[in-house]
């Protein structure tokens, strides 16, 4: 019975520390996966995770790497994936190849960046296209928006102060990628309507391994990650030299320059510039551009809360028989690439599409052309929309009579039948 | 250009019926998505086995008899019975205002109760259509004006914009570069391929390309980045 006895608490012995080392495998896992102990949602774990992002923003190009990239975006309409080969050389050399591949919109490309300008060789086409202005400016990111050539600094702050205010930084986990260990921060808009994202920052070096972009529904937008990356100190000259056949077309396409003040942007457009009471909450008015559309410069005004861009863009009042002289000879894509629907604004309609992972507005008022661009809610651009203040005195009829006769008289003729 | 939009267009691609705009973005369409090029591919060899079909030969007789029985139906309608012409003019109750003004006027009877029965109405009239052909021109342009600002807001396509928007993401600092540049670099080559790029880009040859471009970097530190041929 004795001997029974002992049976029964030898297996009951063994029961117990086989169940302790199976609930003791997850806890330990967890808290490996957690990183530093308590980080999770703490404010120890909040302020590394800051300053991991600090070290990102004004340190990242400083790292010199060779990688393999990545990249899948989801749209309303479909998605698009490439596989691509990045080389990086501190500070400012990027050399990307797109690989082709059966999701990829595109053949094989080569792209090269020196920080400045973007040197774009499509073989399928034959042509470079040189693009001035297109290259991440590291430089940029650590001034305040206030700081820069006639920025409007009002709400203030560099692009990490937006980024704190406008967002719940937290540290998730730390996590193994592409042979790497990463510590994961979620950065969650504290302002309802606005797109959310996770990234991936290396332990060692301040830089971002694999990124994660999610709409103000909660859908993913975009995926990118590093299947393979090798910090390397020296890349040599040769990796930076593109090589095109000869006969090649170059293809410069124009700078829109940089941002400037509102007041600014007023005196070089030469004409009204209306803008929007209305900005969702966390934004600011980054400044303003000038960009060539045939003869007609159309003004375009960004704002910004840190991480996403609202762009509102302001085509004049046309001019003699209501063509735009010298416009663009295509019909309007936003018939024919996605009319989107019609929506009510303030006295006028206008068209909401899906465009990319962007919701675009446009309509017409008063002989101005607008144009919204962001990936926030699209109730916020249409807030937008309706606030935008017009100038005062629009153009004058030239009918001899008013609009009340001619209705009368259209009415009488045309919806009588 | 969506999915949608060019499965709707690609029956008159097929058939070379759309403008020169609309064919060339199609055929862009076509050249990047695979769904569409396959059903392009289908249509295509649908419409290409429709061809090799011979036209059905008609009976001999099949014209005398279609004439007979069109001549047998229009018959049958004379006789038809009178509540169909009452059907008929109550059908002409709903017609447009100024019909209705004008018919009693124009006839003279005034017997049938329009509205312009009295002498001091139907002298009206004439003033009223002067009135109404001198109008004529104003309403018209009142009726063209909308059209044309729908025309001028097609002007400007949403590429360029969106390119704009997109390129502005290089300034965000949390920003993936290569995603960016994936996006930048396939609006640039839709913009070209529809010729959307304008008169504002400038086109050289790669033979010129020392003198068409600076490869030299002020900034310090930049050694280059040099498009190079021959090197």
């Amino acid at each position: 019975m004795n001997r029974r006895l002992a049976a029964a608490a030898m297996v009951a012995l063994i029961a117990t520390v086989l169940i302790g080392i199976v609930a003791y495998q997850p806890a330990a896992e967890t808290q490996a996966n957690n990183g530093p102990a308590g980080s999770g949602g703490s404010t120890a774990g909040r302020n590394l995770a800051l300053a991991l992002l600090r070290d990102v923003i004004e340190k990242g190009d400083e790292v010199s790497f060779r990688a393999t990239q990545t990249i899948i975006l989801w749209y309303p309409t479909g998605s698009s994936a490439c596989i691509t080969n990045v080389v990086h050389r501190a500070p400012n050399l990027t050399r990307t190849e797109y690989l082709p591949s059966a999701t990829a919109t595109s053949g094989y490309r080569v792209v090269i960046s020196d920080g400045d300008s973007t040197w774009h060789y499509e073989p399928s086409l034959g042509v470079v296209f040189h693009m001035p202005g297109t290259a991440p400016d590291r430089a940029r990111h650590q001034k305040p928006p206030g700081t820069g050539p006639g920025a409007v600094s009002a709400a203030g702050g560099s692009a990490f102060s937006l980024i704190e205010r406008n967002y719940a930084v937290s540290l998730v986990s730390t996590e193994s990628l592409a042979g790497r260990r990463a510590h994961v921060i979620k950065l969650k808009p504290v302002n309802p309507g606005n797109p959310s994202r996770r990234i991936w920052v290396d332990t060692e070096f301040p830089f971002i391994l694999r990124t994660e972009k999610y709409r103000p529904n909660g859908f993913m937008s975009s995926l990118s990650f590093y299947n393979y990356i090798e910090f390397v100190p020296e890349i040599d000259d040769d990796t930076f030299r593109l090589q095109v056949p000869p006969g090649v077309a170059i293809v410069t396409l124009p700078d829109a320059g940089g941002l400037v003040s509102l007041e600014e942007l007023q005196k070089k457009a030469g004409f009204t510039v209306p803008v929007p009471r209305f900005v969702p909450t966390g934004y600011i008015l980054e400044g303003g551009t000038l960009t060539q559309r045939g003869d007609v410069q159309v003004a375009h005004i960004r704002f910004t809360d840190g991480l996403g861009t609202i762009s509102f863009f302001i085509a004049p009042p046309l001019s003699g028989a209501g063509r735009r002289p010298g416009g663009l000879s295509i019909a309007d894509q936003f018939d024919t690439v996605s009319l989107g629907r019609q929506v009510s604004l303030d006295g006028t309609r206008g068209q909401l599409a899906d465009y990319q992972d962007a919701k675009l507005l446009r309509w017409l008022k008063s002989g101005y052309e607008f144009t919204l661009i962001g990936e926030v809610d699209e109730s916020l651009l249409l807030q937008m929309a309706d606030s935008v203040e017009l100038p005062q005195s629009p153009e004058p009829s030239k009918d001899p009579f008013g609009g009340s006769v001619i209705r009368f008289f259209y009415e009488f003729f045309w919806t009588g039948k | 250009m969506t999915c949608e939009k060019a499965m709707s267009l690609m029956s008159a691609y097929l058939d070379k019926e759309l403008g020169f705009d609309e064919f060339r973005q199609v055929e862009l369409h076509i050249a990047y998505c695979e769904a569409c090029s396959q059903e392009y591919e289908s249509l295509k060899a649908t419409k290409e086995l429709l061809g090799t079909l011979k036209a059905a030969e008609l009976p001999r007789d099949f014209w005398l008899e279609l004439r007979e029985r069109l001549g047998a139906v229009g018959a049958a309608e004379q006789a038809a019975p009178a509540h169909a012409k009452s059907n008929h003019s109550s059908r002409s109750t709903r017609q447009s205002l100024w019909r209705r003004i004008l018919r009693p006027a124009a006839g003279g009877s005034g017997a049938r109760g329009g509205l312009f029965s009295s002498p001091a109405a139907k002298a009206l009239v004439p003033a009223f259509l002067v009135l109404m052909l001198a109008a004529l021109p104003v309403v018209w342009s009142a009726h063209r004006r909308p059209a044309e600002a729908q025309m001028s807001s097609r002007v400007d396509s949403i590429e360029p914009y969106f390119r704009d928007y997109v390129i502005s993401e290089y300034d965000r600092p949390l920003s993936d570069k290569t995603s960016v540049g994936f996006v930048v670099t396939g609006q640039a080559v839709t913009m070209y391929t529809s010729d959307l790029l304008g008169p504002s880009s400038k086109v050289t040859r790669a033979g010129n390309l020392r003198e068409a471009s600076p490869p030299q970097s002020s900034a310090p530190g930049n050694e280059y980045t040099l498009i190079s041929y021959p090197r």
